[in-house]
């Protein structure tokens, strides 16, 4: 209990120190910065919590086809594996460049999900030590590349190491219009595939027996999972984004048992995960943002627990 | 001819891997029957069906469905998958599971219509789920999933119907109404294959039989092919509890 106790302050400590706050960049006090968070006139604010409402309604989206495909863990180990990639589109010309930034992490973690598929398919681990041996390699990879380019001149001063924990507070307008645009993409293709990527989700045999294309909506949903980390690790890094793909998903299918209903129940959970922890973050001092918003959306996931456990939200309850 | 041999199989190989499950199926299956495929387990009844339908990726031979390879014929095929390889926690209600059947005749992009909801909801009444209509699926019984899979299958409105163990889990009560509506498509002119183990009701359930242990040992209408010659074939030194049955 001890040792608990004592790792626990030391993750906690390693968090303070590593996590960024949109609340310290003032000495105002707590009601003041709540006011300046609700009246929404900052445009430093304006950015950040328009940043993390698409982050919501992009991770509630697309988490609820992980985890009714049983796929939770391997948006973890697809977060983890697009961390190299950062570092190797910061290193292509030496800029912060949230496009250079972006195709390094999606070529990253593509080349992350074609080991994931080739060890299964010639392999007999099983889809846990993959994904374990996937996430932990090209995460070491990342702090490697990392580290290694703290110590180059310009390297120091790249703020990479902030994409570990995340930092809301660093959006910009580019971001902006990068996480918008990849929202919309996404909203587009599951609204069209909607009916197909249900089909084939619940029952992959009968899908493809009606003439479905087996890799068509499995690579369409890999790719829209793939643009929803990478547009979503400025704000919560790669260690916490599967939680915002996970939790609020998790949470909705507490609530209801429908997967159109699911995903709105997801979608409204992870903005207001993403939003009340940005507001917390912001009106008290030393909290950081992205940890905070996935603490926020684990406690409206107890919350929820506990009162469909008693069979007060849902009419069916699941046994 | 088309019509009268909805299925032609020539000279299929169907593998996983490197060994193949089944080998050298000829098979010219003909319209308006049940036909049943009974073979032991791990026979590849299963398999052969799989295959029609591209879900086993590796096969030499030739397939036609109507005529035609599967990737143009798929719109002529219905398809009951077993219960067992589905997830029942999956958050879909009955009446979601029925209108699945409907999608392949919407095509993409297009949601369903007044039309086929109406024909969603008369399927479920067919295999008498309308009270069940709005339950989550997992609330339902072996025997309910399986008449939910039934109505899905109705909904595809399909002239070949490819069926893996309908009766399997499932009671003397609901064996009996699977099979009436069964036998009702096929009074419609549809040909049903139907992948069925349970040796001591297959000359009431089926008008025609296909025998399989990796290969085709025999296949014909059930009167001429339901023989115990044929069945020791079939399942090799396995057959005498089933002798002993029919002493009795």
């Amino acid at each position: 209990m001890k040792r608990i106790g004592l790792l626990c302050f030391f993750l906690l400590a390693f968090h303070h120190c590593q996590a960024a706050k949109i609340g310290d960049v003032t000495t105002l006090n707590w009601q003041e910065q709540a006011l300046r968070f609700i009246t929404f006139k900052d445009p430093s604010l304006q950015i950040v919590i328009l940043g993390v409402i698409i982050l919501g309604i992009c991770c509630g989206l697309l988490g609820s086809f992980l985890i009714v495909r049983k796929k939770a863990l391997f948006s973890d180990a697809l977060s983890h594996a697009v961390l190299p990639g950062i570092v190797i589109g910061f290193l292509w010309n030496m800029q912060k460049k949230p496009l250079s930034l972006l195709m390094g992490a999606v070529v990253s973690g593509l080349i992350g999900v074609w080991v994931i598929y080739r060890l299964k398919k010639t392999t007999v681990l099983k889809d846990d030590s993959i994904l374990g041996l996937v996430l932990t390699g090209f995460y070491a990879l990342g702090i490697c590349l990392l580290t290694m380019l703290q110590n180059v001149p310009i390297g120091h001063q790249s703020g990479l190491d902030k994409y570990l924990f995340g930092q809301a507070a660093a959006l910009s307008w580019e971001d902006i219009k990068w996480m918008t645009s990849l929202t919309i993409v996404s909203i587009a293709m599951i609204w069209i595939f909607y009916k197909e990527l249900l089909v084939s989700s619940f029952d992959p045999e009968f899908a493809y027996s009606t003439g479905l294309n087996k890799y068509f909506l499995d690579e369409l949903l890999l790719m829209l999972v793939t643009f929803t980390i990478v547009i979503s690790i400025k704000a919560v890094g790669v260690v916490l984004v599967s939680a915002m793909l996970i939790i609020p998903s998790s949470t909705a299918l507490l609530l209801t048992n429908r997967l159109h209903k699911v995903i709105l129940f997801s979608i409204g959970i992870g903005i207001l995960s993403a939003v009340i922890g940005t507001f917390l973050s912001f009106t008290m001092h030393n909290l950081p943002t992205g940890p905070f918003m996935v603490i926020t959306g684990a406690t409206i996931f107890i919350l929820t627990f506990l009162m469909t456990f008693k069979g007060k939200l849902i009419r069916n309850p699941r046994s | 001819m088309i019509k009268d041999y909805p299925l032609v199989i020539e000279n299929l190989t169907a593998s996983y891997d490197k060994n193949p499950v089944i080998s050298n199926i000829n098979l010219k299956i003909p319209s308006g029957n049940i036909v049943g495929i009974v073979g032991p387990n791990g026979a590849g009844k299963s398999t052969l069906i799989k295959s029609v339908m591209g879900l086993v990726p590796k096969y030499t031979g030739k397939i036609y469905i109507f005529g035609q390879p599967f990737q143009k014929a798929s719109k002529y095929i219905g398809y009951m998958p077993q219960r067992e390889n589905i997830d029942w926690d999956f958050p879909v209600n009955v009446y979601d599971v029925v209108m699945m059947g409907r999608y392949q005749k919407l095509g993409l992009f297009k949601k369903p219509k007044k039309a086929d909801r109406e024909f969603v909801d008369a399927c479920i009444e067919k295999v008498d789920l309308t009270a069940f209509k709005n339950h989550q699926i997992s609330n339902l019984s072996g025997g309910q999933q399986q008449r939910v899979f039934l109505a899905r299958a109705l909904a595809q409105e399909s002239d070949l119907y490819f069926m893996d163990e309908p009766f399997a889990g499932v009671d003397a009560k609901t064996e009996r109404a699977i099979m009436g509506v069964l036998q009702e498509l096929r009074d419609q002119g549809k040909t049903l294959i139907v992948i069925h183990h349970d040796l001591a009701t297959v000359k009431d359930h089926f008008d025609y039989l296909v025998l399989i242990n990796h290969r085709i040992i025999a296949s014909g209408f059930t009167k001429e092919v339901f023989t115990i010659d044929n069945l020791e074939k079939t399942y090799g030194g396995n057959l005498h509890i089933f002798r002993e049955q029919k002493s009795q």
